[in-house]
């Protein structure tokens, strides 16, 4: 009996110094799940958030990257197109006259400048090639006239999850910067019968800044549903590019309070391309909603033409002799604004980035903090508890050898 | 009357007194024997005689080798070895299948699960990146390794409790034959109107055994052989002891009677402990990683086959994961030989990312029951943990209650030292007083012959 207790007591003893020393040696009280099964779930957790944590980071750091490298582009172009702005002031006062194929040197050198830095990469992706990365966004065309969009979409949005429920617009698409977007803006009527017809037009450019007219039309085919047409007509309104007879089947999402395409997939902003006139832009229908009352709509470009084309007519012209236009300094200087505007927006998301990844790192350091008071050990408490169980391991043994061999044979 | 009578008398308590001390020594012999029960030998006055009005005692005799057991204590310590036995092994075996999963470490299949959708979220940034789409591979291949881990190592753990069962069952055989046996030679020498002491404590020791490895109920009957029934099924008796097999079927371990097929309701015992979790415990933790990768597996597949490699021609409406079953997790074989097929990309262009951020989110998606995959593996952890953490509690609850049985039986049963040698100094002395009676009647017949 007496050796059976003092048997229990010592395995008890021995057990608990085992567990103690290797908690001292891996410094965590959570070995296994059944030391803490609802520690161990709590850890697993702080340490997915972790992990998430470091992949989010990750995310922002490769972002800031890209973003830094959008705007040092943008500034090199901002500075060309402010280069180019001055030489055209400068050209605008007569003084300067007689001298236009040195202008036109110049202005060819900004060009360049401005083309390079918009086929800039950052990490194997072309910067302002939107989501297609296969080919350089920009070039000339084959007859050198213009330079064109070569990749086959500039105005993808590259998104990237810096949060759990924080997704950021990473990139300055080439449509934003460079290309021409027709915003169409205004209500629908929801009330009017199936087959009527709301119309806007506006004015559009090609490549080489001549005058087109955009009309668009929605026909209504069923209950908030519109088939969407488009027609562009030339300076005698002749239409020289228009759509297939539905070029796009839309409805309208009460709850976006957008219009959507049928397939679901959002039809936010499409492309209106008719190589051969060299006309190439963007159409948003992005604020076009739908409610009771007389269709309103109405549209407007962020900008008449693209930078280059505008700079390659006012080279073009200095090499003929021609001074350049009051439009077209009016455009140069536009881009300039829209360009100042564009980098602003990307020093924002710079600085958001900046802001998240300070963040999450906070954040890394609290989860670390809760990790470590759900696993790590207090070693002092651990190293003081081994010494009171080994002390009580001694004494068992001592107790064990005075007292188990004694019987009365001992005295008899 | 005469002084022969003393010499008689003295000669009786000389032979009673020896065999008390045979007793003792035999109690001192198996002082360290935990099977065997203390024997008392009980004296009692001899048959006395009466001569007239007077009545003479004629000594003392050996009436009893009393055997000293409690009935109620045994039958707890065996309904408590059940129980003991049953958390102990319980506690052993899902010892094994937590260390499988490697929880809480890096090396676990929820920090694995983590990496594979990190992954998915990193190769959104730059969906052109060989180098993460590389990556992206890397973490599912790990996944689809640490999944088949897992469900390898579960495997080999039923195959060693199949085993494990087969043996136990054959021991219990074993077991009831030797049970037989002694019922058998108890009977015989209780007929002949003999206790079989020893033989009773050999039997009881197997039985205790058996009681560790199944529930058992056992009686005696009125020549002390024990009858046993395991799980409602009888097991061994005197005359007969059956024999019992184990069978597998639909994944589920039965022991039934060989000769009538009765099945065996296990509730306790090691082998209850071996046959449950074979046939439930086990597929019910690999059912549940099963519906973990398999919403996994579907929900990764259904956002990847919208969309588009990064290969010329672009491709889409590919799975990522090839099936997924039973502990294997098969990757798409194209992709695995060409990362550039992996379908990152919403529209088609190469830097779309979209699809790779969408299922990255399926991390905090609800893809089963209501539950995030991350909670539903968590739960399945906990349980493991806690059911661990249970049976090593009741180990210890129940090695206690054991301890404190033991005590009592040892109190009651078990030899103490003290005790016997104060009986051999009881009885020497006894024994020396009646030699010296001997001597005494010598003297006094020495007296009366001098005289003549």
């Amino acid at each position: 009996m007496l050796t059976n207790n003092f048997l229990h007591a010592l395995t008890q003893s021995k057990s608990r110094i085992d567990k103690l020393s290797v908690q001292i040696a891996t410094q965590s009280k959570i070995q296994k799940p059944s030391d803490s099964p609802g520690g161990t779930i709590r850890l697993n957790r702080l340490n997915s958030q972790l992990n998430q944590s470091d992949s989010y980071k990750n995310n922002v750091q490769n972002g800031l990257a890209f973003i830094n490298s959008s705007i040092l582009s943008m500034e090199t172009i901002q500075s060309e197109t402010a280069k180019s702005l001055t030489k055209l002031t400068e050209l605008i006062n007569a003084t300067n006259g007689g001298d236009y194929t040195t202008y036109a040197d110049a202005v060819n050198s900004s060009l360049t400048a401005i083309m390079d830095a918009a086929n800039t990469q950052s990490d194997g992706k072309y910067i302002f090639g939107g989501t297609d990365n296969s080919v350089a966004p920009f070039g000339m065309t084959a007859d050198n006239s213009a330079v064109e969009v070569k990749a086959s979409d500039i105005s993808g949005r590259q998104e990237i999850k810096i949060a759990p429920n924080i997704t950021q617009k990473l990139n300055m698409t080439g449509t934003e910067i460079f290309g021409t977007i027709v915003n169409a803006s205004g209500s629908l009527n929801k009330d009017a019968a199936v087959g009527d017809t709301s119309s806007a037009q506006t004015k559009v450019y090609d490549a080489l800044g001549i005058e087109y007219t955009l009309n668009l039309n929605f026909t209504k085919t069923a209950a908030n549903t519109y088939a969407l047409n488009y027609d562009i007509l030339d300076g005698t309104s002749t239409s020289i590019y228009s759509s297939a007879p539905a070029a796009k089947e839309l409805v309208y999402d009460a709850d976006t309070k957008r219009l959507k395409s049928i397939d679901g997939n959002s039809a936010q902003q499409f492309n209106i391309k008719a190589a051969d006139k060299k006309i190439d832009f963007m159409l948003n229908l992005n604020s076009v909603s739908e409610k009771s009352g007389a269709a309103v709509l109405s549209m407007s470009a962020n900008q008449k033409t693209d930078i280059f084309n505008t700079l390659i007519a006012i080279k073009e012209n200095l090499k003929l002799g021609i001074q350049p236009t009051e439009a077209q300094q009016n455009a140069v200087s536009d881009f300039n604004k829209h360009l100042l505007a564009k980098i602003s927006e990307a020093g924002n998301v710079s600085n958001q980035f900046t802001d998240v990844s300070d963040q999450i790192t906070e954040q890394k350091t609290i989860l670390q903090d809760l990790v470590s008071k759900e696993q790590d050990l207090d070693v002092a408490k651990a190293i003081m508890e081994m010494q009171a169980e080994d002390n009580a391991l001694q004494m068992s043994y001592k107790m064990s050898a005075m007292v188990l061999p004694k019987s009365l044979l001992n005295y008899l | 009357m005469g002084i022969s009578r003393v010499f008689d008398i003295s000669q009786r308590s000389l032979a009673t007194y020896q065999q008390a001390l045979d007793i003792t020594s035999h109690n001192i012999a198996n002082a360290s024997n935990p099977d065997y029960s203390r024997q008392k030998a009980v004296l009692s006055p001899e048959k006395s005689e009466y001569n007239g009005s007077l009545v003479f005692g004629t000594g003392v005799k050996l009436d009893l080798i009393q055997w000293q057991r409690d009935g109620l204590i045994d039958s707890q310590i065996r309904a408590n070895n059940q129980k003991y036995s049953d958390n102990s092994k319980r506690s052993d075996i899902l010892g094994q299948v937590e260390q499988l999963f490697g929880e809480p470490s890096d090396l676990g299949l929820s920090n694995t699960m983590d990496k594979f959708f990190n992954s998915w979220s990193e190769a959104s940034v730059n969906p052109n990146s060989s180098s993460l789409r590389f990556n992206l591979l890397r973490a599912s291949q790990n996944l689809s390794s640490k999944v088949n881990d897992v469900f390898q190592g579960v495997t080999d753990i039923k195959a060693s409790l199949m085993s494990e069962a087969q043996t136990t069952v054959s021991a219990i055989n074993d077991y009831l034959k030797e049970i037989q046996s002694l019922n058998s030679q108890i009977f015989e020498i209780n007929i002949k109107n003999q206790q079989p002491n020893d033989l009773v404590d050999q039997r009881d020791a197997v039985i205790d055994k058996l009681s560790k490895l199944v529930n058992i109920n056992v009686s005696t009957d009125s020549s002390n052989s024990a009858i046993i029934s395991i799980g409602g099924v009888f097991a061994v008796d005197k005359t007969n002891a059956k024999e019992f097999q184990l069978s597998e079927t639909n994944g589920k371990l039965t022991v039934a009677s060989g000769a009538d097929g009765f099945a065996l309701n296990l509730t306790g015992g090691e082998l209850y402990a071996v046959t449950d979790l074979y046939s439930k415990g086990l597929p019910s933790y690999t059912d549940k990683i099963d519906s973990i990768m398999n919403a996994l597996t579907d929900a990764v597949n259904q956002a990847h086959v919208k969309g588009f490699s990064n290969t010329e021609p672009k491709q889409t409406g590919v799975n990522f994961f090839e099936s997924y079953k039973e502990g294997v997790l098969k990757i798409n074989q194209d992709i695995l030989l060409d990362p550039n097929k992996i379908a990152l990309s919403k529209d088609g262009t190469g830097g779309n990312g979209d699809i790779a951020t969408t299922i990255a989110d399926l991390r905090s998606s609800k893809l089963l029951n209501g539950t995030t995959l991350a909670d539903a593996y968590g739960s399945l952890i906990s349980e493991i943990g806690s059911q661990k953490q249970s049976s090593d509690q009741m180990v210890q609850s129940n090695q206690l209650i054991l301890q404190q049985l033991d005590q009592q039986k040892s109190s009651i049963s078990g030899v103490s030292i003290d005790e016997e040698m104060t009986n051999v100094i009881k009885f020497q002395r006894s024994y020396e007083a009646s030699a010296k009676m001997i001597k005494v009647a010598d003297e006094m017949l020495q007296t009366i012959l001098n005289m003549v």
